[in-house]
């Protein structure tokens, strides 16, 4: 079983929408709630003791695993509200960072034997693709402000080269592409190209955001069933073969105001945005911004207690001064969001369409191309809060295409 | 446990922001016309700074009145009711009566703006609304070349040009040297003469990003190309004419600054071609054909009405570009 969990563990993909990593219930401060999606089969006990990474459920997505390390008291089906139903897991804390030997450690990754670790990998419903889909191994930081990506490739690059090795003994060379940044030195991109088909790209956002590298690639093969892997998983991949433990840790950059200098630190998967910055010497006061991922694509937390987990590796704390709020103004009609739009969306029609409740609008001018970059929002002259109306409006447009059919 | 206490800033992604906000943008244009009033003001001393500074008047205290009246959180600060003020006020001639600017003001920002909700909801441009209700309702009033008699200039020809040009043919076009056009050495409205420095002004607002280069580029190329076939039977040089048309009138301020205006010029670059394309066809013709010696707001008002269905033919939704740059 607990093999099972590991491998899981470390090759999920972690979306990044913002399913909510825990919640914290009133008046218990050491127990966490966390969610699964109902059609999940919650694959923990109750009374059996987690760490915090371990996935709770089969499939597990973002928020589905563990993010604090405790025992599981109570799995219950839980009332969602307008999000629909969901299977709770109850987990008290346990103030114990023990790492448990969950597999059996495999010395060299590349003399092992490729059948069984690809069969241990496939029997137990791994979230790696079947041999001949396509692989995207994406070794760019996708949003401002994560660095992560960029670390393992100029300081720890050795760990990517054993998850790349892994990769390349399961899967072969054809169905695997790499997206590097332009500015990689020459010698690492010819190491590289032993592992699969490299793509150079410009390291600019919204350019370095898979949705984007996947689009411009819609002839390879695997189609709409390619998978995502950052450096992130590869090292952890390496890790858990290797060394035999699952992935514990991750680095995460850590900034202080809009110019502040970058601090990288490696830190336990679930700790909290609290404790990390009580670590680094930050006091968070009231009125602050506290950013968990990127600027772009990031959450603003609203309680310290909001565990760190793969994906959202970087946290920006901004002072009450800096913060710039979006404010509710009417378009002006400047046409800067269409025009920096990197899918060619009708933002400013868009926008306007949702705060009307235009729905069968939406659908025709193509709200589900939209992919989340938030580049017209942080364009936008007057402020407004073009993000959360596009996130709001695809919602909207799929209900609307929903009662339509029926 | 002190999160109870502890009230952070919580709002949806991004959490950046780049590029100039509005309310920044539209002083920058003010500032970037400044120089053109300075100029009017050497020509025409305080009767410009009258007639400016009663347009801008006109325009915020109407602008503040409407949203009072219909309700609205006062967007005043943004300085969009300036810059229109601004703007009217630099197309008007010096002798307006004071009476005439304050309608051409509050009709401006009434039905130009407020009556589409505020700054960037009309489909028009304000400023060539509040120009073109002055225009048809006083014509006698805005003609610059009669306005201008009474002024102590410092160089010869006192008429305006558009009007000379219309009155005499070909050798009109002797009469007023490149120089002198370009320096702003010709009679007319407080702000429209020295080309140069709206050209300048123009063009920085362009470097800076607050105008879209297209607009400006398509507009001052189709009016050389459109008056190449109007050229009047006698000239000495081909070129004559389409730099006079170039140089003269509301040319220059209103390619960078009254075209390019946020509300009622396309979003999308292709549009802008054929935006600023009609609207310099529509420029030649009304200078040429129309009762009036100027007639670029006209062309740039029934413009903004094609607006929509040029900005109709787009690209398809999901294509990818090349290169994006924010």
């Amino acid at each position: 079983m607990s093999r099972r969990f590991v491998l899981r563990g470390v090759s999920g993909t972690f979306p990044l929408t913002a399913v909510p990593a825990g919640i914290e219930l009133a008046g218990h401060p050491d127990s966490v709630l966390q969610l699964c999606k109902p059609d999940r089969r919650v694959i923990v006990a109750e009374g059996a003791p987690v760490t915090a990474g371990t996935p709770l459920c089969s499939d597990a997505r973002l928020g589905e695993f563990a993010s604090v390390s405790g025992i599981v008291r109570r799995v219950f089906p839980w009332e969602g509200g307008e999000r629909g139903k969901f299977t709770a897991v109850h987990i008290e804390r346990e103030h114990s960072d023990a790492i448990t030997q969950l597999v059996d450690p495999i010395a060299d990754p590349t003399k092992s034997d490729v059948a069984t670790v690809k069969n241990s990998l496939e029997v137990t419903g791994n979230d790696l693709p079947p041999t001949g889909a396509s692989l995207l191994i994406t070794l760019l930081d996708e949003d401002v402000g994560r660095v992560v990506n960029r670390w393992y490739l100029e300081k720890d690059f050795r760990v990517v080269r054993a998850g790349l090795q892994i990769i390349r003994h399961l899967y072969g060379t054809g169905a695997v592409q790499i997206a590097v940044p332009v500015t990689l030195s020459a010698d690492r991109c010819g190491e590289l190209v032993a592992f699969g088909r490299v793509i150079p790209v410009a390291p600019t956002y919204p350019q370095v955001l898979s949705e984007l590298i996947l689009r411009s690639l819609a002839g390879m093969t695997g189609g709409g069933r390619t998978r995502v892997l950052t450096a992130w998983h590869l090292a952890a991949m390496a890790e858990a073969l290797t060394s035999g433990r699952a992935a514990t840790t991750m680095p995460v950059a850590v900034r202080v105001g809009r110019a502040g200098q970058t601090r990288l630190l490696r830190v336990p998967i679930g700790m909290q945005v609290g404790a990390l910055c009580a670590a680094c010497g930050i006091t968070v006061e009231a009125g602050m911004l506290v950013v968990m991922g990127g600027e772009m694509r990031g959450v603003a937390v609203d309680t310290l207690d909001q565990p760190l987990f793969p994906g959202y590796d970087a946290v920006l704390v901004v002072p009450a001064g800096e913060v710039e709020a979006p404010e509710s103004t009417p378009c002006i009609n400047c046409g800067r969001c269409y025009r920096k739009c990197p899918v060619r969306l009708r933002v400013d029609l868009l926008g306007r369409c949702v705060e009307f409740t235009k729905d069968e609008e939406l659908l025709r001018l193509g709200i589900g191309q939209c992919i989340d970059c938030g580049v017209c929002a942080s364009v936008c002259m007057v402020r407004r809060p073009l993000a959360h109306l596009m996130a709001y409006g695809k919602q909207r447009a799929a209900r609307f295409k929903k009662e339509a059919v029926a | 446990m002190n999160r109870d206490r502890l009230r952070l800033s919580v709002f949806f992604r991004p959490f950046r922001y780049t590029g100039y906000s509005f309310t920044v943008a539209n002083y920058l244009l003010v500032v970037l016309t400044l120089p053109a009033l300075l100029h009017g003001v050497s020509l025409y001393g305080i009767y410009a700074v009258r007639v400016v500074s009663l347009s801008v008047a006109a325009c915020m205290s109407g602008d503040a009145l409407f949203e009072l009246l219909f309700r609205k959180r006062s967007r005043l600060y943004d300085g969009s009711a300036l810059l229109c003020g601004f703007l009217l006020g630099l197309l008007l001639p010096p002798t307006m009566p004071w009476w005439t600017v304050a309608i051409g003001g509050v009709s401006a920002v009434f039905l130009g703006r407020q009556l589409f909700g505020g700054a960037g909801g009309s489909p028009f441009n304000a400023v060539c609304i509040g120009w073109a209700v002055l225009a048809i309702s006083w014509p006698k009033l805005l003609d610059p070349s009669t306005a201008c008699i009474g002024f102590s200039l410092s160089f010869e020809q006192v008429e305006y040009p558009l009007s000379v040009l219309r009155k005499l043919g070909a050798p009109a076009l002797e009469l007023f040297p490149l120089k002198a056009l370009l320096l702003g050495n010709q009679a007319g409205c407080i702000g429209t003469g020295p080309s140069l420095l709206l050209l300048g002004g123009g063009g920085v607002a362009v470097l800076l990003g607050l105008v879209h280069w297209i607009i400006p580029a398509s507009f001052l190329g189709t009016i050389v190309v459109t008056s190449l076939l109007f050229i009047p039977a006698g000239s000495v040089h081909w070129y004559q004419f389409s730099l006079m048309q170039l140089f003269t009138g509301y040319t220059m301020i209103g390619a960078f600054f009254l075209a390019a205006d946020f509300s009622s010029r396309p979003v999308a670059p292709g549009v802008m071609v054929l935006y600023g394309a009609i609207a310099g066809i529509l420029t030649v013709l009304f200078r040429v054909w129309s009762v009036f010696p100027e007639g670029l707001p006209f062309a740039l008002l029934i413009v903004n009405m094609a607006v929509p269905l040029l900005d109709r033919g787009r690209r398809p939704a999901g294509t990818v570009p090349e290169v994006v740059r924010i």
